[in-house]
């Protein structure tokens, strides 16, 4: 009776539609989603005079069209540029900001060196295997050529990663403090598979020739031997069935950020709110400005105006710039 | 209803104090020499255990019956809130989830470390037996550790709805998985000392009792370790649940103990069990699970029962008496003859074997016990498992 372990085959096939369907699900949302309000963050020199310099790095920093703001979404995307710009800031070390750069370099190192794993994993699921892939495993090994089989610089490399990303989280106080508990399941989840994973390449060395088969057997869609099942290492198992449930657990987790990052509105618009009217989807009526049919109202009163000018914001708020002016214009902190 | 439910804010312990760091030391030493006794086991083999042919089951089986009743019971303890609308206990209900995921999990490195190579638990599924009770308890018990965390992870979000239907569906699951676990030694029909129909409900009420004994001292202790204000009304509530359950079980074991007494197949060799000194099991079923549960029974009902000290001293006692009360389950029904072919003459000599449990033993369930304990206080630390205060809240008063 090993008909329960053909559960191991329908696995994947579940995971992937959960995974699918999730995905379609968050993108449809998010892009169904309003933008009412013009909110790129800038780090740098906008399009002004002529004579004030602006370098490329200020065109990424603050694209101006939609050319530069795809730039930038390039190098969001590829380098974690706004992560490479992160700082800390430390009350007890008089307000300044700490370097925190270590973060950039540790999530790239491990942001690629699994890219390159899941590259490197295609040899399972391809028959003969493509000649890029043995390449990149070759050179992936050219360090750790010493031992058999070769250390493979990226798994190492991403549980170092992987170590320091979850070891932040628990280390840290602050960020021990804003991690939720989701933060620390899909670490969890990554560092099962990345161990066992190891385990299974450097120590317990499973028969690699059944995990071909039931690799190859779930892409072409042809149930696995009962043979090559019972033949299937219980770690492999371990590792796959982590790996299938962290896939279908993607769509509702932080990792979306995947897709996420292509759809939030301080990183994929331009800078141009000085130069484009930009229009609140959820305004009726677009074609006057609210300010001049609704007006704003303060103690009471409702003033209206086609653009906000000096005489009717001096109207709006005419006691408290009295005061002021009869103050020569010096400003106190309120005292609390 | 229509009263708004006062919420609750749970917070992550600051655990920066060398008291934190001292208790996960002590936590983490316990674990690691029971990594060690394990580790030796495994070099030379279950001969450095005091298991023997006839006798195959011992503390670690022990271990398991208890670590997935304590499991249960904190479930249970967790599930007050969400299933009976005890909205009180709602403060425990994470923390007490959380327990029973870690009590899972160390029932079943319990398993793992009894069967000798961990690696064959998988042959479960190479060897399926749809007719097998430990088949069945395999995806009982991976099932339900999945609930215990889906379940946790939904009390974590906040979700209402959801976190109540599962809390009714986890008890239910928490009740039948322990129910199988009884039923894999009281359904044992060929040993008079196991077949009994009344094991599985014997062991949901020291299950309660059980977690309930754990719960209280670490609630009692961590509360005051962490100066968090709590209410000592809602942990003596929760002892006099555990109280009825002791009362429950001290009636069921004398039903069991006339019945085992009367039965002709068993009378002879129970009576040898609770009378002569020839192996431990008569001090442990008689100071350990008698003895132990009328101590906790007098303190509960004592002029001090309301004390911090007597609900520590309760807890921690009924703790260790429903453990002798797993092993004196366990043991004696290997080690006193039974009738494996009833009316027919058994050829292989059977005699009393008495079983005494090597340190190795006593360390990997110590250490499985304290990796349950390092768990918590690390879990404290890293989610929002405790609230910032356990005290009763009115009906209709609003906490700002």
């Amino acid at each position: 009776m090993s008909g329960v372990l053909y559960i191991f085959y329908v696995l994947p096939y579940i995971a992937i539609a959960i995974f699918i369907a999730g995905v379609i699900y968050r993108i449809v949302n998010w892009a169904n989603s309003a933008v009412p309000l013009k909110i790129p963050t800038t780090a740098g020199q906008q399009p002004c005079f002529r004579f004030i310099r602006r370098t490329w790095i200020d065109k990424i920093d603050s694209p101006s069209n939609k050319f530069w703001a795809f730039v930038r979404m390039i190098f969001e995307v590829f380098l974690f540029r706004s992560l490479f710009r992160n700082t800390k800031y430390y009350v007890e070390k008089a307000g300044k900001n700490a370097d925190t750069r270590w973060l950039w370099v540790f999530a790239i190192l491990f942001h690629y060196s699994l890219l390159v794993i899941v590259i490197r994993h295609l040899r399972f699921f391809t028959n003969p295997t493509p000649k890029f892939v043995s390449l990149i495993e070759y050179l992936d090994g050219l360090v750790g050529v010493a031992i058999v089989p070769p250390l493979l610089m990226t798994g190492v490399l991403a549980l170092v990663g992987l170590a320091f990303l979850w070891g932040r989280r628990i280390f840290l106080a602050k960020e021990r403090c804003i991690s939720l508990p989701s933060d620390h399941l899909i670490l969890f989840f990554m560092a099962v598979i990345l161990v066992s994973g190891l385990l299974l390449r450097y120590v317990v060395k499973a028969d690699l020739s059944y995990v071909k088969m039931f690799a190859l057997s779930i892409i072409t869609f042809h149930p696995p031997s009962p043979e090559v099942l019972a033949n299937l290492h219980w770690l492999f198992l371990i590792h796959f069935t982590f790996v299938c449930i962290t896939i279908a657990y993607l769509p509702f987790s932080k990792v979306m950020h995947f897709a996420g990052v292509w759809f939030s509105p301080t990183r994929n618009m331009p800078n141009d709110n000085r130069m484009r009217r930009h229009v609140n989807p959820w305004d009726p009526n677009p074609e006057v400005p609210i300010l001049a049919r609704v007006g704003i109202t303060v103690d009471g009163h409702v003033f209206k105006c086609k653009k906000l000018d000096w005489d009717t914001y001096y109207e709006m708020y005419k006691d408290q710039l009295d005061e002021i002016a009869e103050n020569n214009y010096v400003l106190k902190p309120e005292e609390l | 209803m229509g009263v708004e439910v006062p919420k609750i804010d749970f917070k992550k312990i600051d655990g920066s104090s060398p008291g934190y760091y001292a208790i996960c030391a002590i936590w983490l030493i316990i674990c690691l020499i029971g990594v060690y006794a394990y580790y030796l086991q495994w070099i030379h083999g279950e001969q450095l255990t005091g298991l023997n042919n006839q006798v195959p089951w011992g503390f670690g089986i022990a271990a398991v019956c208890y670590f997935i009743g304590a499991s249960a019971g904190s479930l249970i303890v967790s599930a007050l809130s969400g299933v009976f609308e005890k909205e009180e206990f709602k403060i425990f209900s994470r923390s007490a989830a959380f327990f029973a995921a870690a009590m899972i999990v160390a029932a079943m490195g319990a398993i793992f470390t009894d069967i000798g190579n961990p690696a064959n638990s998988i042959n479960f599924l190479i060897h399926f037996n749809p007719t097998s009770i430990f088949s069945w308890n395999a995806f009982l018990y991976s099932s339900y550790f999945a609930v215990c965390f889906v379940y946790l992870l939904a009390q974590f979000e906040e979700k209402k709805f959801l976190v109540r239907c599962i809390a009714v569906f986890a008890v239910g699951w928490a009740v039948l998985v322990h129910s199988g676990t009884g039923g894999i030694i009281g359904f044992v029909y060929s040993n008079d000392f196991y077949h009994s129909s009344l094991t599985p409900p014997l062991f949901i009420i020291s299950a309660i009792a059980s977690g309930l004994g754990l719960l209280i001292p670490t609630y009692i202790l961590t509360f005051k370790w962490t100066k968090r204000e709590y209410d000592l009304d809602l942990l003596w509530t929760l002892t006099k649940i555990m109280g009825a359950m002791v009362i429950l079980l001290i009636y069921c074991f004398a039903v069991e103990g006339f019945e085992k007494g009367y039965m002709p197949a068993s009378h002879e060799a129970f009576l040898r069990m609770i009378t002569s000194p020839e192996t431990p099991v008569v001090y442990v079923y008689w100071i350990g699970q008698i003895g132990l549960m009328l101590l906790a029974l007098a303190i509960m009902l004592s002029p001090f029962r309301k004390r911090e000290w007597a609900m520590i001293a309760a807890g921690l006692i009924v703790a260790v008496a429903v453990f002798c009360e797993r092993y004196t389950l366990v043991v004696p029904g290997l080690s006193y003859p039974y009738e494996v072919f009833a009316g027919y003459e058994v050829v292989k000599p059977f005699h009393i074997v008495p079983y005494y449990p090597s340190w190795t033993e006593w360390a990997i369930v110590f250490g499985l016990l304290a990796g349950v304990y390092l768990a918590y206080c690390i879990g404290i630390k890293i989610f929002a498992l405790l609230p910032e205060k356990a005290v009763k809240i009115e009906k209709g008063e609003v906490k700002k």
